[in-house]
């Protein structure tokens, strides 16, 4: 009964004109950024993040998480027809929806990368709800040091399933520490690293860091490589899988979407994680595993599954216990700080609107992207054809726009051209941006945490270790940062998706 | 790559040592673990960033691999510092041109003079976009954009 009055409850939130508008741009601008290569979810949610500022939160959130889970279907067009990744989720769709593609099966491809991203995200959205409110209670009995102990371990998660090399990750985790420390000290006061600034007092902004490393130095970097956007030269062709290409592809789906779930739950689990975790699942269990790579239904099924089963999935420990589990929803929860909303249990008692609206908002959105995705094929594929140098200047004009706008303060625009140059040498030096935006995020939280739980045991470390869940969480942490060090370990067998 | 991970690391350890001494200088300084100070936090962050970034360098010494090159593409280097001083000039000329102005001379500088567009398109284009989106953000969003001098 609590189930329905929920979905109720949610659905006549996202019901209200203004709700069914911002879920419509959110899911268009998502599609928008996942067709686009070289312009992620990130950087799109940056980018109009301060434009939801004078909406009312339930609608910003509402079209921010449409941008994301949006982006998932998106990034398939350009994998499949490409062959260039729109989003880094989608670099394994790449691998056998472009063979599909030059087999003259391209609609077939975008048509189960649709209906497998629909099944998934309304799949998950059923677990999230019947998830969310149970570990909400759980969360009630998390104190400072159990806090402390699930961002460290997010932090290390995240770390571990660095796609490049993991000690660069844990290098940009503690600068992103440092960097989320500047600005007013929170108990003595005293400022720390701002030189005399007023921009500095309040800490670095959260928008000019993100759209510096995101928005900026992407474009700096796709400037200097020239975007290729060649579309293969095929007809799309009949959109809808035959039941032959049902019958493959529906376990696939299905195992994707609960992969990418529980994946998307975990602690520092992302899309792009759940995607290769779920081409390797099929791939071990396919009869034909080598002809995995030539244009194989369920190795696009399940991947585009698992994705938009992670993305949504990802939302359950952001709104549940208030920690974000991976780069996008720490800039969501940057949008909820600012709208003057503090994610955590307690959400669900004092904001049941923006908690059951955001989640009754993704039935609605996912209903929205698989029309936007399967009748409206042809004009992404028209927008893909659009050149990067019209695109460009565009995305630096919405940075340049996006991030005055927050404060009416130049200041910040010159923060995030610093921010964009750094990003751009990130880039070239082969270090991810993703571990220092959330260390970046979670660091005041993350020492706020930590000081509280010492004042709780007079100043002894030991409050960390006596207490079992926050036990549990430090020595998993542990175990995560020192398994590449035990010899013969493998981490993620990368080269099985080549 | 190992010369290039020789460069971030040493790059990185100059940083570490910078934020070390200066959580170090803070009022009340760093503290201890049972009664942290302002600078805990930051000069364990630098302690961990100068250590990671020595064993990164001293990996970076011990393995050969082939050179990949410069880290920038020669032939587009000065395109790169063409956009970035066109983003910074936007942020010097804003309040005091206005967001109508100020946008038309970005948006025609990275069309016209960055991308080699043509006038019809690099004039139109700009214009188009400044008077769209300040009519937008001006009149529909009601955000409080900069007018400038010359009042709009």
């Amino acid at each position: 009964m609590e189930f329905v009055s929920n979905l109720y409850l949610g659905f006549s939130v996202v019901l209200q004109p203004q709700n069914i508008l911002f879920c419509f741009l959110g899911c268009v601008m998502g599609t928008l950024v996942g067709v686009l290569p070289g312009l992620g979810p990130v950087a799109a949610i940056s980018i109009l993040l301060p434009s939801t500022y004078r909406m009312d939160p339930v609608s910003g959130i509402i079209m921010l998480a449409g941008i994301y889970y949006g982006a998932m279907y998106g990034g398939s067009t350009t994998s499949i027809l490409v062959n260039i990744p729109g989003e880094s989720a989608s670099v394994v769709t790449c691998l056998d929806g472009y063979q599909m593609a030059r087999q003259g099966r391209a609609g077939v491809a975008l048509g189960i990368s649709a209906f497998g991203s629909f099944i998934a995200g309304t799949v998950a959205t059923i677990l999230i709800m019947l998830a969310a409110p149970p570990l909400a209670r759980v969360a009630l009995i998390f104190g400072p040091p159990e806090y402390c102990a699930l961002m460290i371990l997010g932090l290390a998660m995240l770390i571990y399933l660095a796609m490049k090399s993991m000690l660069k990750a844990l290098i940009m985790a503690c600068v992103g520490m440092f960097l989320g420390g500047i600005g007013t000290d929170p108990i003595h006061g005293v400022e720390r690293f701002t030189y005399g600034s007023y921009t500095l007092l309040d800490g670095l902004g959260l928008v000019p860091v993100l759209m510096g490393l995101f928005g900026i130095a992407e474009v700096l970097v796709n400037v200097e490589q020239v975007v290729k956007t060649e579309v293969y030269k095929t007809t799309i062709g009949r959109l809808l899988p035959t039941r032959e290409d049902w019958k493959k592809s529906i376990r696939a789906i299905f195992r994707g979407t609960f992969i990418g779930f529980f994946i998307g739950v975990l602690p520092g689990g992302t899309a792009v994680v759940s995607s290769f975790a779920s081409y390797i699942v099929e791939k071990k269990l396919s009869k034909q595993p080598e002809r995995f790579g030539t244009g194989m239904i369920e190795a696009v099924a399940a991947p585009e599954s698992a994705n938009n089963s992670a993305s949504q999935g990802s939302f359950i420990p952001l709104l549940t216990i208030g920690i974000p589990s991976n780069v996008v929803m720490a800039v969501l929860l940057g949008a909820l700080l600012i709208h003057g909303v503090t994610p955590g249990p307690m959400l669900i008692k004092k904001h049941p609107d923006i908690f059951w609206g955001v989640i009754g908002s993704m039935y609605l959105g996912n209903i929205m992207l698989l029309l936007l995705n399967l009748p409206l094929i042809g004009l992404w594929v028209k927008l893909l054809k659009v050149p990067y140098s019209i695109l460009f200047p565009m995305i630096l004009f919405f940075c340049l726009v996006g991030v005055y706008t927050v404060n009416n303060n130049y200041f910040e625009i010159i923060l995030m051209i610093l921010f964009g140059m750094v990003g751009y040498l990130f880039k070239k030096f082969g270090f991810e941006p993703a571990p220092l935006v959330l260390a970046f995020v979670l660091s005041p939280m993350l020492e706020n945490a930590f000081r509280q739980a010492l004042i709780m045991s007079g100043g002894s470390l030991t409050i960390f270790f006596n207490r079992p869940i926050s036990l549990v969480l430090l020595l998993t942490t542990m175990t995560l940062l020192l398994l590449p060090f035990i010899p013969g370990f493998k981490k993620i067998p990368k080269e099985e998706t080549r | 790559m190992e010369r290039r991970d020789r460069i971030s690391s040493l790059v990185g350890l100059a940083l570490a040592v910078f934020v070390c001494f200066e959580s170090y200088r803070l009022p009340l300084g760093i503290g201890n673990w049972n009664d942290p100070g302002p600078g805990f936090f930051p000069f364990w962050a630098g302690l961990l960033i100068g250590g990671l970034c020595l064993v990164m360098y001293l990996k970076a010494r011990q393995t050969q691999s082939p050179d990949p090159g410069s880290w920038y593409v020669r032939e587009k280097w000065k395109k790169l510092v063409l956009i970035l001083l066109v983003l910074l000039g936007y942020a010097l000329i804003l309040e005091r041109l206005g967001f109508v102005v100020s946008t038309f001379l970005l948006l025609f500088v990275l069309f016209k003079w960055v991308e080699g567009q043509k006038w019809v398109w690099a004039v139109g284009g700009s214009l188009a976009v400044a008077l769209v989106f300040n009519g937008i953000f001006d009149k529909w969003l009601m955000m409080q954009l900069p007018k400038g001098i010359l009042g709009f």
